[in-house]
């Protein structure tokens, strides 16, 4: 199962980038995104980390380009 | 504060503010500052910092250099450096760490040269604006020959370093250098992880820590308390002197009430400090004062100026304590025992600060000191901090305005007023303005940036007056500036100490400013505040029509409605 909806994960979108309204949230990418840079993909993974009290691992890190890589990353987490 | 939590703060409070009046700092670190920068932001915005905060930042991982880099065209607020021991050799650091013994010496070498121009880059920086510093902290090795459990003997002679660095540092004026964050564990300092990925070496836990202690320097979010009162009984001492008598009321480690002299010591420190203190206890005076009179008490009795030591409510007394002192009930602290007397206290005075004396919890206690030496602290310690206390100890005239011949009375004072023309930077002149709430012009606050940035513009002009009379001195009381136009003289700030009203001194000001630049006109640059009725009701005195902006004051007015000052006055400089 996706975590597109889980809240959690909207919330860690908008703390990083409060200019998304949350239907912009599921389209979010780095290449969309202008605000997208290293330094924003930073602050999502200790955000990311941060809400589900998790680590990210080194593998999981390609994810970090957009809302929907990092949902479906997130929902194989669960699924394992 | 976790990240999440920052960028929510950082979010609400820059929500709808213009980009116009941004606040501009350097933030100078040797590691991708993300998020120190977010956490200090979000910190400095809960210190009420209202305008936009904008971060400057040096060249990445070239702390020495970024400290060299110009300001550009407007210059920040203040510079924030942070030094890690990477800073001084990489090789200190996770990145390029190398702990092999050979290299000890090279290590150190270079580690004490860039000390030299860390100091030297802060020291330059302090010229021009603030320094808010943070230090490394130990450990300062990843890999040693030694074992983890034995200090090595480079670690030591690099931590000597550093702190003998710290202290040259920390003697510069407008270099304030922060405590090492007392609340992390320094094994949660660091986040191995992080700081391999993305270059940033702190865990967010320690840059909370850090970004708090750097944004109560950065802003303080209130200036020193000036005054504190406290109850006798279980809280100076041990005991209820009326029941038990006079030497068994105790403050000692045989008595297992060694808490109270903790307390005691405290008060003397804020006594040298210059903060007032006083006693409101519910007592017979005779049984107190035998307590107090002791020989082995720690502050002497003649330190409390009131002592309303009697069976009245302690509101009363706190009352006209205030009253002798002349400041308001929201700079000063009120300690007790009794939660019932805190309560009578705080209705009559919601703004006091009040805190129960946590009597037999030693624990309790030590954190109870903490608090009053944070709400007492000073990054200077004046003389005329000093001079004022004493002035009131030594029972300088308190209600002059109720004084039945006042002109008499100011005549025999044989006040001097010592005023002096002088752009020199001025730690109490600072302090004055800043501070300062019943006589003040308009309430105008000034970051020390500003206070710098003011003293080198060319048309500005700055009055400071000095008092004293036959009760003893107060130091420097007053502070005006403004600007000299061609017949007019506009007076943009003017603070005067509540210490010295009543004693015309605000006449004697306004009469050395004619003299010295001869104006045919000023103009007052006013604005009425919850506080500043005394400045008003000067203003109405002397002026022909109700204070308002910029309300103006002819020579020929003045000189109509000045009395006589009593004052022998002094000027120290001839006017430009």
């Amino acid at each position: 199962m996706s975590q597109a909806n889980d809240p959690k994960l909207i919330n860690c979108f908008q703390s990083v980038f409060p200019e998304l309204v949350e239907d912009e949230i599921a389209k979010a990418s780095m290449a969309s995104l202008p605000s997208w840079d290293s330094l924003a993909t930073v602050n999502l993974i200790s955000v990311i980390e941060e809400s589900y009290q998790t680590q990210i691992s080194d593998d999981e890190l390609d994810s970090f380009t957009s809302f929907e890589l990092i949902a479906d990353m997130m929902s194989s987490r669960i699924d394992d | 504060m976790n990240l999440a939590e920052a960028l929510q703060q950082i979010r609400d409070a820059e929500m709808g503010t213009p980009a116009s009046s941004e606040t501009s700092f350097d933030l100078l670190c040797g590691f991708t500052p993300l998020h120190l920068e977010q956490l200090l932001k979000a910190r400095l915005y809960q210190r009420d910092l209202r305008a936009p905060i904008r971060f400057r930042h040096g060249i990445n991982g070239d702390l020495t250099g970024s400290l060299e880099m110009t300001c550009g065209e407007i210059d920040s607020e203040l510079s924030f450096v942070i030094v890690t021991w990477e800073d001084l050799d990489p090789r200190l650091g996770l990145r390029q760490a190398d702990g092999r013994p050979s290299l000890s010496d090279d290590i150190f070498k270079t580690a004490t040269w860039r000390l030299r121009q860390i100091k030297q880059g802060v020291a330059a920086r302090a010229e021009r604006h603030p320094v808010i510093l943070a230090m490394p902290n130990a450990p300062a090795l990843r890999f040693a020959s030694t074992s983890p459990s034995q200090a090595n003997t480079l670690e030591l002679q690099l931590q000597a370093a550093c702190a003998e660095a710290s202290l040259d540092l920390a003697l510069i004026d407008r270099v304030r250098l922060v405590s090492p964050p007392q609340a992390v564990a320094p094994c949660d300092h660091y986040d191995p992880r992080a700081d391999l990925r993305f270059g940033i070496p702190y865990s967010v836990t320690y840059f909370d820590a850090l970004a708090t202690n750097l944004a109560r320097l950065a802003i303080p979010m209130n200036l020193p308390l000036r005054g504190l009162i406290t109850d006798l009984d279980d809280t100076f001492w041990r005991g209820l002197i009326g029941e038990i008598g006079a030497d068994s009321v105790s403050w000692s480690l045989e008595k297992r009430s060694h808490s109270h002299a903790l307390y005691q010591q405290l008060l003397r420190t804020l006594e040298e400090m210059g903060i007032l203190l006083a006693i409101a206890s519910k007592n017979d005076v005779s049984v107190a004062l035998e307590g107090l009179l002791r020989s082995d008490c720690l502050v002497s009795a003649d330190t409390f100026y009131p002592q309303e030591i009697h069976w009245n409510p302690k509101s009363e007394s706190v009352a006209r304590i205030l009253k002798t002192w002349n400041i308001s009930a929201d700079a000063v602290v009120f300690i007790d025992d009794s939660a019932s007397e805190i309560e009578e206290v705080q209705r009559a005075h919601p703004n006091i600060h009040a805190y129960r004396f946590p009597t037999g919890d030693d624990a309790s206690v030590l954190k109870l000191l903490a608090t009053l030496r944070d709400l007492f602290a000073k990054s200077h310690i004046l003389e005329s901090d000093r001079l004022r206390a004493a002035s009131v100890r030594a029972g300088t005239p308190l209600e002059l305005d109720e004084a039945s011949d006042h002109e008499a009375f100011l005549a025999a004072t044989h006040g001097k007023l010592r005023i002096e023309v002088s752009m020199e930077p001025d730690n109490r002149a600072f302090e004055l303005l800043n501070k300062t709430n019943q006589f003040n012009l308009n309430g105008k606050r000034l970051s020390e940036k500003a206070w710098m940035d003011l003293l080198k513009a060319p048309d500005i002009r700055l009055l400071k007056a000095s008092y004293e009379d036959k009760f003893g001195s107060l130091g420097k009381v007053g502070i005006l500036i403004g600007r000299k136009e061609e017949t007019n003289f506009t007076v943009t700030q003017w603070v005067l100490s509540c210490r010295a009203f009543s004693r015309r001194i605000e006449h004697a000001m306004l009469l050395a400013l004619f003299e010295l630049w001869k104006p045919e006109t000023l103009r007052f640059d006013y604005r009425a505040t919850e506080r500043n009725q005394a400045l008003t009701r000067f203003l109405e005195e002397i002026m022909p029509d109700k204070p308002g902006a910029l309300s103006m004051l002819r020579r020929s007015d003045f000189s109509q409605a000045c009395p006589p000052t009593h004052l022998s006055v002094h000027l120290n400089h001839e006017p430009s």
